[in-house]
């Protein structure tokens, strides 16, 4: 059992910053603590937790400095390191952006509105969907996003886990922990997850494979009971009994509130410079938003610090 | 027995609620043979006794004061938290506040040492204030689901506005007969009902914590259904 105290301080929030960092995971909490210690003073805007996405994850073992963290613990830390050091925090969501002149202009949900010289999107990603049938209508009803959110709803059943990169493998570690039976269904042959995590899972007992397979449909009555899957080698159609299944077949960008306003790519990602600055001036973007190879806590840590420290260079000196 | 919260946490806590301005008082009702509320009731007492501005009081679900405060009795253990004039805003949790819901819970504290003084938008309090239908917004959640406490929190604050609603945290793990009996297998997942010749009517329901001008919609969309 953990207490967390997360968004219980609330700031009384003021008309001007120096910085607006749209987001609290692991970029925007160093670009305030990069934009603090470059003498300008930061807001960062975060919609639900200090740590962001790292609160979704069990244990955090490849960040320099922490052999082994839970998630949470992480992320309570960020949130904490970031506000000793004087980043000031509100908690809320952003709902529009004006970044056309010099003075850029942020509202929020709670009818804030904030003006600012320098921005810093940190807004990061969230689970790409499938895209089938059937899992718009059954989105809550056995189809998850959030293995730590509802996991514990499968105690006992049997769950697919869909998708062979390193989210989906760790999410099937933790559910097979929980599940009587986790399927991690994969379009390739081979998973494309780190070794560690391929290891542990093909040494873990009730955590099996269906090869080169992808979901076409998923199907149930009040919930989900079965998906469609299609083998892509031989073309066969098999119909395959779950109580529920997670997705994670990558990620897509928290950008559709900057169309328009700043360039994106053709997957909503955010193209950078070397100093991370977008094509809008003063804009800046940070972590999994932006367009890269590698998307962890760490290269999000660096993008954040090499635009908030950039920026107090270029717009502050 | 050891403690829930250290004494490194507790400071934290005492940081975080010198912010509230008057008294609150937390009621609990417990019951028998129940997993969660020898636990929710040592919870509650740290933390009145860790820190100023909380008092306590602890009743059986079969009691009358259960009544008084129309508690679902199936529901143990259940907690209203009143405001520092003593009034009830309709503020309920079913099931121990713990993990990411601690943080609800002292948010609430905070606005209700106010007399429930929210932080919404004009907007958002004008459209919820209007509502004259007597609703209960119901949140499921589980203490490790990031994105729950302020799906809890808009419910809260709801009540807090209006007197005709009740906003409920509800922890899904804990309850899994009410859980099933709604479909719950993603958090936070809000059920929004309505009081209609003498019973609760589910009228809408939506999965995910929403910003605030779309959490409106979905209230205002169950009220006029």
């Amino acid at each position: 059992m953990f207490f967390d105290m997360g968004t219980s301080k609330k700031s009384n929030i003021k008309e001007y910053y120096d910085m607006v960092i749209i987001g609290g995971g692991p970029a925007g909490v160093a670009a305030g603590i990069y934009a603090v210690q470059g003498g300008i003073q930061p807001l960062i805007i975060e919609k639900d937790l200090d740590g962001g996405q790292i609160n979704l994850t069990e244990y955090v073992e490849n960040y320099p400095g922490f052999k082994s963290i839970t998630g949470e613990e992480l992320a309570e830390k960020l949130g904490e390191h970031a506000k000793e050091f004087g980043v000031e925090f509100h908690y809320g969501e952003v709902i529009n952006v004006d970044f056309s002149k010099e003075e850029k202009i942020i509202s929020l949900d709670d009818g804030n509105i904030v003006k600012t010289k320098s921005v810093v999107i940190a807004t990061g990603a969230t689970p790409r969907k499938l895209g089938v049938p059937g899992e718009k209508e059954f989105s809550g009803r056995g189809v998850s996003y959030c293995a730590t959110c509802d996991g514990h709803f499968f105690k006992n059943q049997k769950v697919a886990v869909i998708g062979g990169g390193n989210t989906a493998v760790e999410e099937a570690l933790y559910l097979s922990k929980i599940a009587k039976e986790v399927y991690i269904i994969h379009r390739r042959d081979k998973l494309r997850a780190d070794k560690i995590y391929q290891d542990k899972a093909f040494n873990t007992e009730n955590i099996k494979f269906i090869w080169n397979s992808v979901v076409k449909e998923i199907k149930g009555d009040k919930k989900v009971n079965q998906i469609v899957l299609e083998n892509r080698e031989t073309g066969e159609i098999t119909n395959f009994d779950v109580d529920g299944i997670f997705v994670f077949v990558g990620l897509t960008p928290v950008t559709k509130l900057f169309e328009g306003k700043i360039e994106l790519d053709d997957y909503g990602y955010i193209p950078v410079d070397e100093h991370r600055e977008t094509n809008v001036k003063g804009v800046f973007a940070a972590g999994d938003v932006v367009q890269k190879e590698l998307r962890q806590i760490i290269t999000a840590a660096a993008d954040g610090a090499i635009a908030a420290s950039f920026a107090v260079r270029e717009y502050f000196n | 027995m050891e403690k829930l919260l250290d004494e490194k946490t507790l400071e934290q806590v005492r940081d975080l609620l010198s912010e509230m301005k008057g008294r609150v008082r937390i009621i609990l009702f417990e019951k028998e043979n129940c997993e969660y509320c020898d636990v929710t009731k040592q919870l509650y007492t740290e933390l009145k006794d860790g820190v100023d501005n909380i008092d306590l009081d602890v009743h059986h679900i079969d009691s009358p004061v259960a009544e008084e405060y129309n508690i679902d009795k199936t529901l143990a253990p259940a907690s209203v938290i009143l405001a520092s004039d003593g009034s009830d805003l309709g503020i309920r949790f079913y099931g121990i506040p713990s993990g990411h819901e601690f943080s609800t819970l002292l948010q609430d504290l905070i606005l209700l040492s106010k007399n429930g003084e929210v932080e919404l938008s004009e907007e958002t309090v004008n459209e919820l204030k209007n509502i004259n239908k007597k609703m209960r917004l119901r949140v499921f959640v589980t203490p490790t689901c990031p994105y729950c406490p302020r799906a809890v929190l808009s419910a809260h604050q709801a009540a807090m506005i209006n007197e005709n609603i009740n906003g409920e945290m509800i922890e899904a793990n804990e309850f899994f007969e009410i859980s099933s009996k709604h479909n719950v297998s993603s958090v936070p997942h809000t059920v929004i009902e309505a009081f209609e010749n003498g019973e609760w009517v589910v009228k809408g329901e939506f999965i995910g914590a929403y910003p605030e001008p779309n959490f409106v919609e979905e209230i205002l969309k169950a009220v006029e259904g």
